[in-house]
């Protein structure tokens, strides 16, 4: 049972050995972003969308909503909920009453499936969400199964719609954000051109999202001429500590940081950053993420002057939204991360279902088909402007807008300006 | 009883250990036609956590290795059929049939426990929790951060499907059937393993290492044996849950796993399978169910109590300068439960604790060492 | 000398006073662990539980005392007041813990009660988180006055000094409690045996809870130097700084104080300073994020050698 002290000092190697091994082997370049093809014939076939499908609905009319209500991740998703059922208010399809039928994703890989089967269950007619990428890709393939469109709100990895399949992206798939790389060319844009930026420093959440968006700012900031200084600094959700990250910032001497994460790690770190007597000026970049009610009211002072990317822009529906918003769910509009976008999907939904439902007897017969199809002919003004999907599911047009903090509040820059 | 009918395990009371497998087997196969697809993925993940019990079982029920980093091995599984099987694993080109995968998982799985077990054996008790904890932690952190090989938290994807001959396992009632395959043949290797020299000696070394050192038994030896079998069934299950959920990232591979699993073999009553099936019913099932449409619906019905609760809150409040808000109507339990689930959970696990501290069905074996005084069952176990 | 580096000194200074402040924090709370384990032989998860209701008693005593609007004097009152607030939350927290999730399993097999700590760690953690707070973190004001002292290249913030001076004002009372105190000496009677202490005339359920308080007390106080360091403050805030001081204890020798508050202080250097050095070496690049795999990989490479961590204690067996 007691080992000697020579085979002690083998494993010793071997472990030392292993931790070096991956220690070279972590450096990687992952750069698969856009670039995809359209919906197939194949793809439609495969939802059961080459023909009719008909349902025939008694009653309310049931629309499923997956976000995520519980766990760390409800502060994102409860406000989206809420600015769905919003896009229903007042509304009625063909004389029916909408039924918003709401399950929790978790905002997570095993959530975003179950939550689909429980929707599914329901005979839901559509769908709003789910809304973070992890757990939009593992439920892509059981809304297809069940011909069911829907459109997330806020996943933005790229490779969503990019074919993993003989078959092209799933034609069940819409979505209203724009993409990572659509605002991280944007954001080292600002930082380049209107910042004069020549250094800059990245921090980000080792998830999905801020992974997928810090590498592709790099990337950009490095097309436009930039270096990035120091390495990468990522962080797991929930972390407080950032101490030790802000102790290598100062070595690296950046002249911005750009955060690629999420608010709740955002506001210590922002309070961390800017209680550094050398960092108090320091510009710092943020993305959509951050962008919430949360950071302001959280770091308090320590978040002035930062500037944060928002994608989409204001469309002509968002006053009638932020009142509805108000009055139904005491929700602010202006701070809700995705609400324009979860308004937008569930109002695209809603459209598309009342055009195409037929009322036979007091009963409405709806082809999913034709739901199918209507989105994909969607074309309206919406809370975060002018809806329209490309042909591979994913928002056209979309554009990237610049916010600064100043007085407690966000206000939106003129392009250019900073 | 005839000695021909004890042979077979047939004891004094109730049904053998083997009867109980069968139950659940039967129960799975009934649940298969009546149930729907929310039902039969909550049967996979039960069926799929029984079967890391049973494999955390030999680990901590019958060798008495506290293992805090079970998730590890399942990781282990689960990575290994992702990067070979998946087309967008950017390390390997081209996948390799899951039927070859399958048992490379196993294999690579019980090295992992064998590289883990050597230089934690000499460990003992609580440091090797932590230890164990530890390198669970480390395979999920270099599964986040080693982009090149794992893609990090972007996960491997379009995991190839296991081929039966006719068709693919692409549903999820196929994959419960595949699931309730793998736990019969672990739960009879395990269950093999335990009554046989080899289970007698792990069953020493959990009662006293010095002693069974002394009686001759090879004590480093059994220990690598018990950690890698477990390791094996951890990545058997790893192995059978990537395709099924077709998303391998590290989020999925957190502390949480290894202690629901812990926390279910203590539950049923460590070192029987009749109580890890148990175990993971109740925890693995019951948070799934609260969220489920039926359960809300069986609350609602509980109005009545509801009223009642609340006409006696209303005495309440008008006696006393309290007060007590109402409870909400009963139509919003089932949304209250399913937000509050893991508070339930919770609970659960102290509750059931204490009502039962050595578990829902607590091995004979163990519960012999609590009731010297059955010279009945003693004789039985002889 | 520091041509031997690629970082400046300033850089080096700053990671090590940061990992002395982990460090700190990890060694109040790695205290409760190794104390119960002493007495009960029980890995008390729900440890870090009772280091976040601390933070969250601190937090509101801070906000009835009006938050970010607090100045002068009654900067010094309100944190003393949030100090003993959390305390007395803590200890509340703890006790009650004690007396519904472990006691009844006193002597049930033996990972019956890690189980019910489990239990007992999850239920807490989701009632805040789920029942109180939907999911959305508190953040402490930002009321310590702010400057730095500097030496050399040392440039150490007040709150910093403040953070770790009183940790180990702290951690000596407790060591004076338990090694000079009537109170002390039965609760190392306790942990060499709990039969023989009882033979002895000691009450041990007096010990344990009085271990379970000492515990809880320095819990407390580190979930409110937590908060004012590092704002942020939520119901599963607990879970990670728990598993690290429990890391810290086993790195130091579980049942041993000196032996938690020196692993506090290695692991929280480790993390820091460890990592960093080990970033001098030609092709090692480990960023932030290793720094978990950096300190477990430590923790089993002191074992290797020192299986009962580095205060080695008399080998006795524990089954």
């Amino acid at each position: 049972m007691v080992q000697g002290k020579r085979s002690k000092f083998a494993l010793l190697l071997a472990l030392v050995a292993l931790v070096a091994l991956f220690a070279v082997a972590c450096s990687g370049d992952d750069d698969d972003s856009g670039g995809s093809a359209g919906f197939t014939d194949a793809g439609y076939k495969t939802a059961g969308l080459d023909k009719a499908r008909l349902i025939t609905v008694d009653g309310d009319v049931p629309i499923g909503i997956s976000s995520a209500l519980t766990g760390d991740a409800a502060g994102l998703g409860k406000p989206i909920a809420d600015s769905a059922e919003t896009a229903g208010d007042g509304l009625t399809i063909k004389g029916h009453k909408i039924k918003w039928v709401r399950e929790d994703d978790l905002c997570t890989p095993e959530g975003g499936p179950a939550a689909a089967d429980r929707l599914v269950k329901g005979n839901v007619v559509a769908v709003v969400g789910p809304i973070c990428s992890g757990g939009t890709r593992a439920s892509l393939k059981i809304f297809d199964d069940a011909g069911i469109t829907h459109i997330s709100p806020s996943a933005t990895a790229g490779d969503l719609s990019t074919p993993t399949r003989a078959e092209g992206p799933f034609v069940t798939f819409f979505r209203v954000p724009v993409l990572n790389a659509d605002e991280a060319r944007e954001q080292a844009k600002f930082a380049t051109d209107t910042l004069k930026a020549k250094k800059a420093f990245v921090v980000f959440d080792t998830d999905d999202y801020g992974k997928d968006l810090s590498t592709q700012f790099q990337k950009y900031f490095k097309e436009n001429g930039g270096t990035i200084v120091g390495t990468p600094a990522g962080y797991e959700k929930k972390t407080t500590d950032f101490k030790s990250i802000i102790s290598s910032i100062k070595e690296a001497k950046p002249d911005v940081i750009y955060q690629a994460g999420f608010y709740a790690e955002a506001t210590p770190f922002l309070q961390q950053l800017r209680g550094d007597a050398d960092l108090k000026s320091i510009p710092y970049i943020g993305g959509d993420g951050i962008k919430n009610d949360e950071l302001i009211t959280g770091a308090k002072d320590a978040a002035e002057g930062a500037y944060l990317a928002l994608p989409g822009t204001t469309g002509s529906q968002f006053e009638t939204y932020k009142t509805k918003y108000a009055s139904l769910f005491k929700g602010n509009a202006d701070t809700a991360t995705f609400g324009p976008e979860a308004y937008d999907a569930a109002t695209a939904l809603i459209k598309a279902i009342d055009k195409v439902a037929v009322d036979k007897g007091g009963k409405l017969e709806i082809d999913l088909k034709k739901v199918n199809e209507e989105i994909k002919n969607a074309n309206f003004e919406g809370a975060s402007g002018k809806i329209t999907f490309g042909s591979d599911g994913n928002r056209a047009g979309a554009v990237v807008r610049f916010f600064k903090i100043q007085g407690g509040k966000y206000v939106q820059l003129e392009a250019g300006k900073k | 009883m005839p000695e021909a009918l004890r042979r077979l395990g047939f004891r004094a009371r109730g049904l053998p250990e083997w009867g109980h497998a069968l139950l659940f087997l039967a129960a799975g196969l009934i649940g298969l036609i009546f149930l729907d697809e929310t039902w039969i993925r909550v049967l996979f993940l039960v069926t799929l956590y029984a079967t890391l019990g049973m494999g955390l079982n030999v680990v901590v029920g019958l060798a008495g290795l506290l293992d805090l980093g079970f998730v590890a091995f399942f990781a282990t599984g689960a990575y290994v059929v992702a990067i070979w099987g998946a087309p967008v694993s950017p390390a390997v080109t081209g996948t390799i049939d899951y039927w070859m995968l399958l048992p490379m998982a196993v294999l690579i799985g019980a090295c992992i426990g064998l590289l883990l077990g050597l230089p934690v054996l000499p460990l003992r008790g609580d440091y090797l929790a932590i230890v164990t904890l530890g390198f669970g932690e480390i395979i999920r952190i270099l599964a986040l951060n080693m982009d090149n090989i794992t893609r990090g938290s972007s996960g491997l994807y379009a995991i190839t499907k296991p081929d039966y001959g006719f068709g693919k396992v692409d549903h999820v009632n196929e994959f419960f059937v595949m699931m309730l395959i793998a736990a019969m043949i672990v739960w009879f290797v395990t269950s093999r393993l335990r009554d046989s020299r080899v289970g007698r000696a792990w069953e020493a070394i959990r009662e006293d290492e010095d002693v069974a050192a002394g009686m001759g038994i090879n004590t480093t030896k059994y220990k690598l044996m018990a950690f890698a079998t477990g390791a094996s069934v951890g990545a058997l299950g790893g192995a059978i849950y990537a395709p099924f959920i077709d998303f391998v990232a590290p989020q999925q591979f957190s502390l949480l796993v290894s202690i629901n699993v812990l926390a279910l073999v203590i539950i049923g009553g460590m070192g029987n399978t009749s109580g890890v099936i148990a175990g993971s019913a109740i925890l693995i099932g019951v948070p799934e169910i609260l969220q489920f449409e039926e359960t809300a619906n069986v609350l609602s019905k509980l109005s009545w109590l509801r009223d009642g609760s609340n006409s006696l809150i209303d005495a309440f409040n008008s006696l006393t300068t309290l007060d007590i808000s109402k409870l909400p109507p009963a139509s919003e339990w089932g949304d209250k439960l399913a937000l509050y689930r893991f508070i339930v959970f919770g609970a659960l696990l102290v509750i059931v604790m204490i009502v039962r501290p050595s578990g829902l069905f607590p091995s004979r074996r163990r519960q012999l060492e609590f009731q010297a005084d059955a010279p009945e069952a003693l004789a039985g176990e002889a | 000398m520091t041509v031997l580096f690629l970082a400046s000194a300033e850089f080096w200074a700053d990671q090590f006073v940061n990992g002395l402040t982990t460090g700190s924090i990890y060694a109040l709370i790695a205290l409760g662990y190794t104390m119960v384990y002493g007495v009960l032989q029980l890995i008390n998860f729900a440890h870090g539980e009772v280091f976040m209701v601390g933070a969250f008693a601190g937090y509101g005593v801070l906000v009835a005392f009006g938050g970010e609007d607090i100045t002068g004097a009654m900067i010094a009152l309100s944190i003393l007041v949030a100090f003993i607030a959390a305390a007395s939350a803590s200890l509340g927290t703890a006790l009650l813990i004690e007396r519904i999730a472990y006691r009844p399993l006193r002597n049930a097999p033996r990972l019956a009660p890690l189980i019910s700590a489990i239990g007992v760690s999850v239920f807490l953690s989701h009632l805040v988180d789920d029942g109180f707070l939907s999911g959305q973190s508190k953040f402490y004001p930002t009321i310590f006055p702010t400057g730095d002292v500097s030496l050399g290249p040392l440039a150490i913030s007040y709150l910093q000094i403040f953070l770790i001076g009183s940790s180990l004002a702290m951690m000596s009372v407790l060591y004076w409690t338990v090694q000079r105190t009537k109170i002390g000496r039965s609760i190392r009677a306790v942990s060499e045996s709990r039969d023989n202490a009882a033979l002895m005339g000691i009450d041990v359920n007096r010990a344990i809870m009085v271990t379970f308080a000492l515990g809880a007390i320095m819990a407390g106080f580190a979930g409110v130097l937590y908060g004012l360091f590092y704002s942020s403050i939520r119901g599963s805030m607990g879970f990670i700084p728990g598993v690290k001081a429990f890391t810290a204890a086993v790195l130091g020798g579980i049942g041993s104080i000196q032996g938690a508050v020196l692993g506090g202080f290695f692991l929280g250097l480790t993390e820091t300073v460890g990592r960093e050095l080990l970033n001098e070496i030609p092709g090692v690049n480990l960023p932030n994020q290793w720094k978990d795999v950096v300190a477990f990989s430590l923790l089993v490479i002191v074992l290797i050698f020192r299986p009962t961590g580095i205060f080695r204690q008399k080998e006795t067996k524990r089954a």
